[in-house]
């Protein structure tokens, strides 16, 4: 590992951060060319806020090849990730939860819930986006037939423990306080990837739901509210 | 849409060099210019185009070289002649099919910026529906061409693939879930490939000191 590369782990794990795997079912070494692995994860970044799903080295930031895969890291302000694509077509990304270095979050405690100022937060719609991005680049590299027939996709968050979960709009309240009692939580699944193409959408409405119910957040109408800010969000319309 | 002045400052700093296919910047312009109105229209049949649509940003402009895109800004009087009605209003005139887009200013130390966030088509592609001078012309397919951020009619067989590309997409998604919805389940097909036993272990051990 290089130095830069064990100064952003120390950090990202130093607080909350996400790793996220996404795989082939069948290992074949070969699957892709370097440049394949550079080219497929541009081609599927998801560029629907700001700050794109992944993001991409450039000169802020930084990207090189190895020997079976391709790697991009970034260290600027709030934005700490690190990400690799294998030749295997297996993509391991580590990114830090915004939520723990934006001093924007701090603010919205006192708003969404009965919190303290010192409380670590996971913000509900920050989580969701995220969730949404994951699904819909790995339904785009789906597109590229990175994959076979199958695709493995896992989420883990770290460092959730004593998490409340908070809302980002200051005209939402929650009725409670909704905490995360593990230290990490994962969400694993295997998936057709015609399926994932077509309904990634309500795929990661499902794998959001989980998530939030280890926050023991149990709604069932849960999806059907997270799908209407899923949609603007889809829509480049938050 | 950018939540706040300093994620919009985060976003030019990261194309501080170069605009992207997805980003454009200008200067000091005002939406009570019609020929420049009409560009904007113009940037906006383009971006909707483009999978994931784009940003215009009014306040942005080169200083030089070396310092690239910086946040100048444009005058109150000038950001106020911008409101998300008149641009919506105007692009979808422009266009045969719905475009959606958000407006929002933003301020900093006296300096407005007007951030225009196009959303890529919902359905099928834009087309222009009417002329307006040399800057736009009726039956035509905008879009940004992946050569050279910006926006144009002139489009490489790359650039039409990618928009048809998209379009199928959506077409795909639609088609199966009517179909789903009307009690048609097409199952996906049975792999014929058996499954490889230590797959798992292979995919972590090629990432363990990761």
């Amino acid at each position: 590992m290089i130095p830069i590369e064990t100064k952003i782990f120390e950090e990202l794990k130093a607080k909350g951060y996400w790793k996220i795997t996404i795989r082939p079912t069948e290992h074949k070494k070969d699957r892709l060319t370097l440049d394949q692995c550079k080219m497929f994860v541009a081609e599927s970044q998801v560029k629907l806020r700001g700050w794109y799903y992944p993001h991409i080295g450039d000169k802020i930031s930084n990207f090189f090849k190895a020997n079976d895969y391709a790697e991009s890291y970034v260290d600027w302000k709030d934005h700490k990730e690190v990400w690799r694509m294998y030749t295997s077509g297996q993509f391991v990304h580590y990114l830090a939860f915004w939520e723990d270095w934006l001093p924007y979050y701090r603010q919205q405690i006192g708003f969404s819930t009965n919190a303290n100022a010192g409380d670590k937060v996971k913000s509900i719609l920050m989580t969701l986006y995220t969730i949404t991005e994951i699904f819909l680049f790995t339904s785009r590299l789906a597109s590229k037939k990175v994959f076979d027939d199958n695709v493995q996709i896992s989420i883990q968050l770290h460092n959730v423990s004593g998490r409340v979960l908070v809302v980002d709009d200051i005209m939402r309240h929650l009725r409670d306080n909704y905490v995360c009692m593990s230290e990490s939580l994962t969400y694993e699944k295997k998936y057709d990837v015609q399926e994932l193409i077509v309904k990634y959408d309500e795929l990661a409405l499902d794998a959001t739901a989980y998530v939030f119910s280890m926050f023991n957040w149990d709604n069932p109408d849960l999806k059907k509210t997270l799908k209407l800010d899923q949609e603007k969000f889809l829509k480049g319309l938050i | 849409m950018f939540r706040d002045y300093n994620e919009l400052e985060d976003f030019v700093r990261l194309n501080q060099h170069n605009e992207q296919r997805n980003c454009e910047f200008k200067g000091n312009i005002s939406w009570n210019d019609p020929e420049q109105k009409h560009k904007i229209v113009k940037a906006i049949l383009s971006m909707t185009n483009l999978r994931d649509g784009g940003y215009f940003i009014i306040g942005v402009a080169k200083t030089s070289n070396v310092d690239g895109y910086q946040l100048i800004g444009v005058t109150r009087d000038v950001a106020n002649t911008y409101n998300h009605d008149n641009v919506s209003a105007l692009a979808n005139s422009f266009s045969r099919s719905n475009i959606n887009i958000q407006l929002k200013l933003f301020d900093k130390d006296d300096k407005f910026f007007v951030v225009i966030q196009v959303s890529e088509f919902s359905n099928v592609p834009a087309i222009c529906g009417k002329d307006y001078g040399e800057i736009l012309h009726a039956g035509r397919i905008y879009g940004r061409p992946s050569r050279q951020p910006e926006s144009s009619d002139n489009l490489s067989v790359e650039d039409v693939d990618e928009i048809l590309e998209l379009a199928v997409e959506k077409r795909f998604r639609r088609r199966q879930t009517f179909f789903e919805r009307v009690g048609y389940v097409q199952q996906p097909p049975i792999s014929q490939t058996p499954p490889q036993p230590n797959a798992k272990e292979l995919f972590r051990q090629e990432s363990e000191n990761f």
